[in-house]
């Protein structure tokens, strides 16, 4: 159970967020709408920890206060954030990047399946058959890096009790779409929780029916 | 203890009673130390040359490195175990232990496959493995002092002929004080079948090493020899000022890798090692290479410049370093490819990467001189700043006397975002970790030319050298 209360969030002197309170129940999906410059960004990332993003009031998941931990220890208590925008990390080839996070959360899979994992996963999404060696997101296209983060998501998805999407479908082709359904679908099956940010007016329509409207909170 | 002191695991000392003499520059220190190793007449006289020489020069002053002059005449130019030895088996276990600790041991059952160890504590080589097995290749591996024992005539012919004893003012002073160091000879033909390694440990407090390396590649051989080192962590600086010299004949093939790892002094910049080194290749024969390969972390002072003397036709000079400066640590850092021949290549990829309140410089010269038609030289020299307070400085200088070289040069200078720090945060990755992903990355077109039992070390070491830096 993901629980907000009264959080208020700021980047250096503006106000984004004012006294937002959720409770999202295990194997459900909130829907984040609002306009552009609303905060539903904002929100995802102050759940995350981006250290730029000051925030009083509480977050708790499963009765931990992720509100007072570091954002790479939420990540390790089972949060992860698909990145609207994903960096290029030069010279950390993926594959690598994939082995960090292996060892940084202590994954229960070995490295040989690891790699199999993720030479499959980008078969499956179409992906070039050198994308794991390259450096991360370097010369990606914008709907490349966002098939990266799902991937990640994917490898991650015993650990994640807190799935955040945020845009994961812009730039995507529509066969991939099927891909954040899949995930949202595992995701709350295997009793997690989803928030998602989208633009997408068919996964608008699918998730309506719990929605938080950030223009009204 | 600080973050700094907590991460040099090599700053033990050896409980052994060593045994210090020659104190103060000077032509008795000269005598005492040849007559130590029992040396001939034309030695002695080199190194009362040297001192003859050094009587006028002065300290370089041009680097960007700010420190306390050492008080020559105040170093004990030479120091070993009170106890004599003269073989492997015979050594202080206490020594013997504590390379094992360093991760290099020494005896028969344990030593390291595949490499061959010559073990040189303070002033003199306590050892060198495999070194029968070489032999019966024709190989010379050995103590520099036993090669001047055995082989006059090879180092007659070649010492100082790479680094002249008058080069600089800290060649000088080797060229005049010169403890033990290694020796390699490769007969023609013949490619080693060894990674040849020596290990440089400074114990004993109030002196310095001066270790000399000489290694002679003849026509169509080929020879990797890895170089590493540490010291006992003390509030003092310890100097050390080597020369390394290389020769390579017509098609003959060098690689020298080092994983430098002196203790850098504490977080106030206070002891740690000054490490002056002058090392130069020279590419004799036609078509021959030599490839530097560095990974510094370690050193207060760093003063090193790598370097490659292009004479033989389509002879081949590349330089790859990863250098890391953290808290108070100064690296003044490059290389130089001076190219004489026709159809010469180099090739420079330098890596600098500079956290805490530290200074980072590359310093590289190419040169082309009016010989070397059609060279070419390409240098990346890119550095990382980790933190608002470290430095970073490029000073590359290219100096062409013809029309027909090419010199490309390519440089970055930049600091590790905090966009990428957080997206590996969001990935679970703590400050440190990502930091050292960053770095390794960074690092990897030079890690990738490292030895295998090297690479392993470096990133072990980089990981190491992030700790407790970030955050």
């Amino acid at each position: 159970m993901l629980k907000i209360t009264n959080l208020s969030a700021s980047i250096g002197d503006k106000q984004i967020l004012n006294n937002v309170n959720i409770e999202l129940a295990e194997g459900r999906c909130l829907l984040v709408t609002g306009q552009n410059g609303a905060g539903k960004s904002t929100l995802l990332h102050a759940i995350m920890g981006r250290p730029d993003i000051a925030i009083t009031g509480n977050i708790d998941l499963d009765s931990v206060e992720l509100h007072n931990m570091d954002c790479h220890e939420r990540a390790r208590s089972g949060v992860f954030l698909a990145h609207q925008a994903p960096p290029t990390i030069d010279g950390v080839n993926t594959m690598t990047l994939f082995k960090e996070v292996q060892k940084a959360q202590n994954l229960d899979i070995t490295t040989g399946n690891l790699i199999k994992q993720v030479k499959d996963l980008s078969e499956q999404f179409g992906l070039p058959d050198d994308w794991s060696k390259r450096a991360f997101n370097s010369g990606a296209s914008g709907g490349e890096r966002k098939k990266g983060e799902l991937m990640q998501a994917e490898v991650l998805s015993k650990k994640t009790k807190l799935l955040l999407l945020d845009e994961p479908d812009s730039g995507l082709e529509q066969s991939s779409r099927q891909k954040i359904v899949e995930l949202i679908e595992n995701t709350c099956n295997s009793g997690g929780s989803v928030m998602l940010v989208t633009h997408d007016k068919e996964l608008q329509a699918k998730y309506n029916d719990n929605k938080l409207d950030l223009n009204n909170a | 203890m600080n973050e700094l002191e907590q991460e040099y695991t090599a700053g033990f000392t050896t409980n052994v009673e060593s045994e210090l003499t020659g104190r103060g520059l000077n032509e008795n220190t000269v005598r005492l130390i040849s007559a130590k190793n029992n040396e001939p007449e034309w030695l002695l006289e080199f190194r009362l040359d040297a001192l003859n020489k050094l009587s006028t020069m002065t300290e370089p002053d041009w680097a960007e490195l700010k420190y306390t002059r050492p008080d020559y005449d105040n170093i004990y130019y030479h120091s070993r175990p009170k106890k004599q030895f003269k073989s492997l088996d015979e050594v202080p276990q206490e020594i013997l232990d504590d390379f094992e600790k360093l991760g290099i041991p020494l005896h028969e059952r344990a030593k390291l496959a595949g490499v061959a160890v010559d073990a040189v504590f303070d002033s003199v080589s306590i050892g060198t493995t495999y070194k029968e097995k070489l032999a019966e290749e024709g190989i010379i591996f050995c103590s520099f002092n036993e090669a001047v024992q055995h082989h006059p005539e090879l180092v007659k012919q070649y010492v100082g002929s790479v680094v002249p004893r008058g080069d600089n003012w800290f060649a000088c002073i080797n060229s005049a004080v010169f403890s033990d160091g290694s020796f390699v000879y490769i007969p023609e033909g013949k490619r080693c079948p060894l990674e040849l390694s020596t290990y440089f440990r400074i114990n004993s407090a109030g002196s310095g090493q001066f270790e000399r390396t000489l290694i002679i590649a003849d026509k169509d051989s080929y020879v990797s020899y890895l170089e590493g080192c540490t010291a006992p962590q003390r509030d003092e600086n310890q100097l050390h000022a080597a020369v390394v010299e290389l020769v390579a004949l017509d098609r003959a093939e060098i690689k020298y890798s080092t994983v430098q790892n002196w203790y850098p002094g504490d977080e106030h910049g206070v002891g740690g090692v000054y490490n002056f080194v002058t090392k130069r290749a020279q590419c004799r024969g036609v078509k021959s290479r030599v490839s530097w390969t560095q990974v510094e972390t370690g050193s207060a002072i760093t003063w090193k410049y790598p370097s490659c003397v292009l004479q033989g036709e389509g002879s081949t000079g590349e330089f790859y370093s990863v250098a890391v400066t953290k808290g108070r640590q100064q690296a003044d850092t490059g290389t130089k490819m001076i190219h004489i021949g026709a159809n010469t290549r180099s090739k420079i990829i330098s890596k600098g990467i500079s956290l805490g309140n530290s200074t980072m410089t590359y310093r590289g010269l190419v040169r082309m001189t009016p010989g070397a038609k059609n060279a070419r030289n390409y240098t990346q020299c890119d550095s990382l700043m980790i933190g608002n307070d470290s430095r970073s400085n490029t000073v590359p200088y290219t100096d062409c006397r013809n029309d027909t070289a090419q010199i490309e040069h390519e440089a970055t200078t930049g600091r590790v975002s905090d966009e990428e720090l957080y997206y590996l945060a969001t990935r679970g990755l703590d400050a440190e970790q990502a930091a050292s992903t960053i770095v390794n990355g960074f690092c990897r077109s030079v890690l990738n030319t490292l030895p295998l039992e090297f690479a392993a070390e470096a990133n072990k070491l980089l990981s190491v050298t992030m700790e407790g830096s970030i955050g």
